[in-house]
């Protein structure tokens, strides 16, 4: 048989006319021109085959040499998952940013060493400006990557342009998106050389590596307040927290954990819970001479496993290693978590009664960072000290018909002549050196005979800490002299 | 920006200043450039003195705080130590302080120029405070804008050091 299409002529034998014309029927292809159709359609499929065994692309876009180049260049210089099975990578075509790339799989150990994660947006005319952001060691979610990949976790579309022509032409993966998983296939590699999913770009400009290093970058923000209660969830046994925080009035019962930092009266992060319990436990277990030494009471920040953090899995661990009881049912922390209720509640229905400016802010001041911490540290020390105790517990009915902590004087006064201008008042920030300062003022208050906080107290309260500070690193120089 | 004493003694000691470069007048010139002078040591008294008082309330020894607060441990005729008024000179204190307050070498301290410069100061503050003879001529070359002005650079120079090496703060004096 003879088919004339334009100038190329078709010639098939019989055998495979037949079967051929016999796939058609099946197709319901019978019509005139279905076959011409079809052979056409072969030849379009062949054509579009650019270099057989490396690459096969979408039939509808146009490949640059220069970009082709790049991807052969690739193909031949990097070691594929799919070049080993001797399978075709393709090359399809991202329409918005116009970019050709390739999807495939590179063996972790090759990635490691042929990867560069210190990328420029702009290699040509600003290579000092660097495109990925700073990498988040202590970052609860990059530790847990690190672990999961430990574990074999294979991970996948992490964003690479191939580029040998600027800096680092020993390095041509330059990671784009995934700059963590990059670092966690890094750190996990001396236990575990698996495959990774990556997305290979070619021939980028910086119009084009920038619209990609956003589209990779930007995820919609999970607080890390949301991720905290999330990992508090997971935590075995479960609502041993939010139960405390039930018991005692942190929390409405029945209420969660706010995912976000939040003004109102019951709405606290699992952050918030979690600073008491290690200050708590922390001042209980002090044994130095808290009076006279410069004591910085911990926080628990959001998704960062920072020292707080350290300390309140440990105590965490205790309970369910059932070598503590659940935090409601230790009666001293109970009782504390109580009276600290008190006191927030007594300061914030105080001050949310008057016609105040920034208000949101005083009424809740006994739950800003600097103030729970250093209150329950305070509670927690003075276990073994019952009157002192007592007259911290006091505090919100010693105070009378003012706010407990004084706001309005503490606002105001500051180290004079030390504190710079835009030092908002004591325990606005949580800087260390301010926690530190507030749980001088509640230690001093439980030893006053004063009734309320005023500004004579506060002022003795910063400048013993700052004595205390001063005295303790003079100590120490001597004692590293000495040794 | 609050007032406060050493703010106000540091614009003072400015202000002087000023006025001492821009008068013609000579002998109003030196008045402006005493004044200087004795501003910028009152500058220096007031924060030694507020820098004991904060030492004071760290744990130390009470004859420590009793030098701290310008007062001496006496032995009454009861046998009882009590606090008497006493006054330490400003350097001698200074010093204390920050040999017991800071990784200071006392004896390396000594010999450096700042410190140099502020024994100068003092002298110079003994003269004026404590006049035995005022002759002309030390008027004359003591008493000059250009000194008033190197006198106020020593004195604040010394006591950003102090603040920073003892309270490992900065001082804000403007």
């Amino acid at each position: 048989m003879c088919i004339i299409m334009g100038r190329i002529q078709v010639v098939l034998n019989d055998e495979i006319e037949k079967k051929f014309r016999d796939e058609l029927t099946k197709e319901g292809k019978t019509t005139k021109g279905s076959i011409s159709n079809e052979i056409e359609k072969l030849i379009k499929t062949r054509q579009s085959q650019i270099q057989q065994g490396k690459f096969v692309s979408q039939d509808d876009i146009k490949i640059n040499a220069d970009t082709l180049s790049e991807a052969l260049e690739f193909y031949d210089s990097i070691d594929t998952l799919e070049r080993q099975l001797g399978i075709n990578l393709i090359l399809l075509h991202d329409k918005k940013t116009d970019a050709i790339y390739t999807v495939c799989h590179i063996l972790a150990e090759t990635l490691i060493n042929k990867m560069d994660t210190d990328v420029p947006i702009d290699p040509d005319y600003q290579a000092q400006f660097r495109a990925n952001r700073e990498l988040r060691p202590l970052d609860r979610i990059y530790l847990r990557m690190v672990e999961d990949c430990k574990s074999g976790r294979q991970f996948s579309d992490i964003i690479i342009e191939y580029d040998t022509k600027h800096g680092k032409p020993e390095k041509p993966l330059k990671i784009l998106g995934g700059q963590h998983r990059s670092e966690a296939i890094k750190e996990s590699l001396s236990e575990t050389n698996r495959y990774h999913g990556v997305r290979v770009y070619f021939n980028l400009n910086k119009d084009k590596r920038t619209e990609l290093y956003i589209v990779s970058n930007t995820n919609i923000d999970v607080p890390s307040d949301l991720l905290d209660r999330l990992e508090e969830q997971g935590l075995i046994p479960p609502n041993v927290l939010r139960e405390f925080a039930w018991g005692v009035g942190l929390l409405e019962p029945g209420k969660d954990f706010s995912e976000r930092k939040s003004t109102e009266e019951d709405d606290i992060p699992v952050r918030t819970a979690r600073t008491f319990i290690i200050n708590f436990y922390d001042g209980k277990n002090y044994s130095g001479d808290f009076d006279n030494e410069p004591i910085i009471p911990a926080l628990c920040t959001p998704n960062v496993n920072d020292e707080g953090s350290v300390k309140y899995r440990k105590i965490y661990n205790q309970i369910k290693e059932r070598k503590l009881e659940h935090f409601k049912e230790q009666p001293d922390l109970f009782e504390a978590g109580i009276n600290f209720v008190r006191l927030h509640k007594k300061q914030f229905q105080t001050i949310d009664s008057q016609k105040l400016k920034g208000k949101k802010e005083y009424r809740s001041k006994a739950i800003t960072p600097s103030f729970i911490s250093a209150w329950a540290f305070a509670a927690g020390v003075l276990q073994g000290n019952k009157n002192r105790l007592e007259k911290l517990y006091k505090l919100p009915e010693k105070s009378g018909t003012l706010d407990p902590l004084n706001v309005e004087v503490i606002r105001n006064t500051k180290l004079e002549d030390y504190d710079s201008p835009t030092y908002r008042g004591l325990g606005t920030r949580s800087s260390p050196s301010e926690r530190g300062r507030v749980l001088k003022l509640f230690l001093l208050y439980s030893l006053a005979k004063k009734e309320k906080i005023d500004k004579e107290l506060i002022i003795a309260a910063i400048q013993k800490y700052h004595a205390d500070d001063t005295e303790t690193r003079s100590k120490q120089s001597i004692k590293k002299a000495l040794a | 920006m609050t007032e406060t004493y050493f703010k106000t003694l540091n614009t003072s000691s400015k202000l002087y200043l000023h006025l001492a470069k821009k008068e013609s007048n000579v002998t109003k010139r030196k008045s402006f450039a005493l004044s200087v002078i004795i501003n910028s040591w009152v500058l220096l008294e007031a924060n030694t003195n507020y820098l004991s008082e904060i030492l004071a309330k760290a744990k130390v020894e009470s004859h420590e705080r009793a030098l701290l607060l310008d007062k001496e441990l006496k032995l009454n005729d009861d046998g009882f130590f009590i606090e008497i008024r006493s006054h330490s000179p400003t350097l001698k204190r200074v010093l204390f302080i920050l040999r017991r307050f800071s990784t200071i070498d006392i004896g390396e301290f000594k010999k450096t120029e700042i410190w140099q410069n502020i024994q100068n100061c003092e002298k110079i503050r003994n003269d004026l405070i404590h006049p035995k003879t005022i002759t002309k001529r030390y008027l004359e070359r003591q008493i000059t804008v250009k000194k008033a002005e190197e006198f106020r650079t020593n004195i604040i120079s010394f006591i950003k050091m102090i603040n920073k090496k003892v309270l490992n703060k900065e001082i804000i004096l403007d």
